[in-house]
């Protein structure tokens, strides 16, 4: 069984939530409700590069209430 | 696949009702110390607290946090035995608005710095312990706290249900361990997920305490001092010796006890005994897939009145249990999405897969943690964006394959990637294989999980040796003993391979991946052509001697899987754990009539030294 977010030669989204949150997307696929594309199509390395370097805090932000 | 996807979401079935955001387990705990002071919270070996004492200590102990410099939405460190005070030390981080993290005190040094730099920890609760840890790290001795200063202590810090719970480390399939960092929200959501499904009493109940806390299965364990249960804090002696544990059971009246499919399979003659009598215990089996006959076994003792069972699946990523069942019928599943969880069975293109399909399990809710510390890529991959929800949540992709039943309860089918489990531990078997390719006499290594019919399951290492300094050809392989000695620098003892074979070239499939169906079996591969050759004089290698030495040869032989052994082989190195252990005292019982515990089968792990303490033993009598 392939993983729709694991194959290196895929084309990738990367998304982001209110909380900062951010979720590697398969190009192919509509990106849901709630989320914001923040980096346009690249290849999956690309992707996880740029959520390294723009992710560096994993906890949630909570601005948005709760 | 590059079209667009044309199925909207929206056909998807609508998510479950989520329900508000449960009481934290703080503020629980309050109430039950309110309600019930004089109630035992927690009991071990050494004695016991009342939920009025738990809280004062509780208390102390943050307020020394706090001194210390701990800030809410910290990890502090908590590197202490199963005992009342790794209670107070959890309960105390809480307090403070910390998230804990396990350092279990058997772990390798290098991987305990490892997860101390990797949380950033600055703080750490210990007891009295001499361990050495980095030099920016405060190491705060729980057993020496000054006397609780006059007046009242400060109030818990009250958190948001995103603030941190605790960091759990888990195997990393790249080499290095990686922590799940799960929330308030999430445990607090557990909890009251169980309570909803009918799986924790209404009333207060009394609960054994088996797992380690460096695993999330503790967490449904301790955690439930917090509604008011009292906790049965359970030895190392008690966990593995059947008869020890019965007579725990049974002096503090234990209602629940948890516990892996390998750990029923070593108490199951005892706990049916019990149950048989009428001492009716609640059993939550984990951590791994039940096996069809344990399940069908406990089908039956349930059925017939004697005994209560459930099956609780969830991987750490989604704080402890995700779906639970209690254990009926004939065969194995994982049951239900508890309440507050959602589950999807997915196919490659994210659509739910037809009823009684395979596809991949997804898990949304309260649960969902908030991701793996200082791992943002590998997060962002695993913790996905929740299109069924459709509000900027997330979704956890467990990589387990099931299926859904007609009946809508899920079976496990197996994993999609090489992550094992091993009597009830996680495993990837990628992190075992890269810390054997840091020794510097191997070139390539591939670690298999390999069921032994006598042994059981057990990690076997297949190794190609490093070539030789220039001029000469291949060196010979590092001993079995070189090896282990160097993963035990670096690896959990559960993560350690039994048996260790040294090949000219890892066999290759057609497209050039290692076949692991070509690997030979390890015990014909150790008593055959020898196992990496083992350079160390043969003068050492003495057959057993004399009755003792030769019984537990016998035994050792039976219950380990290895046709020849030697006086000077070592427990553990042939394979040897808490399960087998047990084996080797009921056989030395039966036939020498000497009553061991496991703990003097560890403490002596070579043949010739058990030997000498059975004759000592033997002679005392």
């Amino acid at each position: 069984m392939t993983n729709p977010f694991e194959n290196p030669d895929g084309t990738y989204l990367v998304l982001v939530n209110e909380r900062n949150q951010h979720s590697l997307w398969p190009s192919h696929l509509v990106p849901p409700m709630g989320w914001t594309v923040t980096r346009g199509a690249a290849d999956y390395q690309t992707c996880l590069d740029h959520i390294e370097a723009n992710w560096t805090d994993l906890s949630p932000k909570s601005s948005v209430g709760q | 696949m590059t079209a667009i996807s044309e199925r909207p979401y929206d056909s998807a079935p609508a998510p479950e009702p989520r329900r508000d955001h449960p009481l934290d387990l703080l503020t629980r705990f309050q109430q039950a110390v309110a309600a019930t002071p004089d109630r035992t919270a927690v009991h071990d070996g050494a004695g016991s607290l009342t939920f009025a004492e738990l809280d004062r200590r509780t208390a102390q102990v943050a307020e020394a946090l706090t001194a210390r410099g701990a800030a809410p939405g910290e990890r502090v460190g908590v590197s202490l035995p199963r005992s009342t005070d790794l209670v107070v030390a959890l309960l105390a981080v809480w307090r403070v608005g910390a998230a804990y993290v396990p350092l279990d005190p058997a772990y390798p040094s290098e991987r305990l710095h490892t997860m101390v730099r990797d949380a950033g920890i600055r703080t750490l609760l210990t007891g009295d312990d001499d361990r050495t840890w980095p030099t920016d790290v405060h190491p705060l001795s729980v057993t020496e706290l000054p006397a609780p200063a006059d007046g009242h202590p400060a109030p818990p810090v009250r958190t948001s249900a995103h603030a941190p719970a605790y960091v759990i480390y888990t195997s990393g399939s790249t080499g290095t361990p990686k922590g799940v960092e799960t929330t308030r929200g999430g445990v607090a959501s557990l909890v009251s997920g169980l309570e909803q499904a009918g799986m924790y009493a209404e009333q207060p109940r009394v609960v054994a305490w088996n797992a380690s806390v460096s695993f999330d299965a503790s967490v449904q364990q301790w955690a439930r001092v917090c509604r008011g249960d009292t906790v049965i804090v359970l030895g190392e002696d008690e966990r593995t010796d059947p008869g020890r544990l019965s007579e725990v059971l049974d002096r503090h009246g234990v209602h629940d006890l948890d516990l892996t499919p390998s750990h029923w399979h070593l108490l199951r003659d005892d706990l049916l005994v019990r149950a048989a009598e009428g001492r009716r215990l609640r059993l939550f089996m984990g951590g791994e897939p039940v096996p069809e006959r344990i399940w069908r076994e406990l089908s039956a003792e349930c059925a017939g009145g004697r005994l209560e069972a459930l099956n609780l699946y969830g991987p750490t990523e989604c704080t402890v249990d995700a779906t639970a069942t209690w254990i009926e019928g004939d065969f194995p599943h994982i049951g239900h999405p508890l309440p507050g969880v959602r589950a999807h069975v997915l196919d490659a293109a994210l659509l739910p897969v037809a009823e009684g399909e395979e596809g991949e399990l997804y898990l949304a809710g309260a649960g969902v943690a908030a991701g793996y510390v200082s791992r943002p890529a590998l997060t962002a991959t695993r913790f996905v964006a929740d299109p069924f929800a459709a509000d900027g949540t997330r979704m956890y992709r467990t990589g387990d394959k099931v299926r859904r039943r007609a009946d809508k309860a899920l079976e496990y089918l197996g994993r999609i990637d090489r992550q094992v489990k091993i009597r009830g531990y996680r495993v990837e078997l990628g992190e075992i294989e890269a810390a054997l390719a840091t020794h510097p006499g191997v070139a390539t290594a591939v670690v298999t999980l390999h069921n032994s019919p006598t042994a059981g399951e057990q990690l076997a290492a297949y190794l190609v040796a490093a070539d030789g300094t220039e001029g000469c050809a291949a060196a010979a392989a590092p001993t079995p003993d070189a090896l282990r000695e160097h993963l035990a620098g670096i690896l959990p003892q559960y993560m350690l391979p039994t048996a260790y074979v040294a090949l000219d070239v890892l066999p290759l499939t057609v497209n050039g991946k290692v076949d692991l169906a070509a690997l030979p079996v390890p015990e014909q591969a150790a008593d055959g052509e020898p196992v990496a050759q083992a350079e160390e004089s043969t003068a050492q290698h003495h057959a057993p001697e004399g009755e003792v030495e030769t019984l537990i040869a016998d035994v050792w032989s039976e219950v380990l899987g290895r046709a020849h052994i030697r006086a000077d082989d070592d427990f553990f190195a042939m394979g040897g754990h808490s399960l087998i252990a047990l084996r080797v005292v009921a056989r030395l019982k039966k036939q020498l009539g000497i009553a061991l515990s496991t703990r003097e089968v560890y403490r002596h792990p070579r043949l010739r030294d058990l030997a000498q303490h059975v004759e000592t033993v033997r002679a005392g009598r």
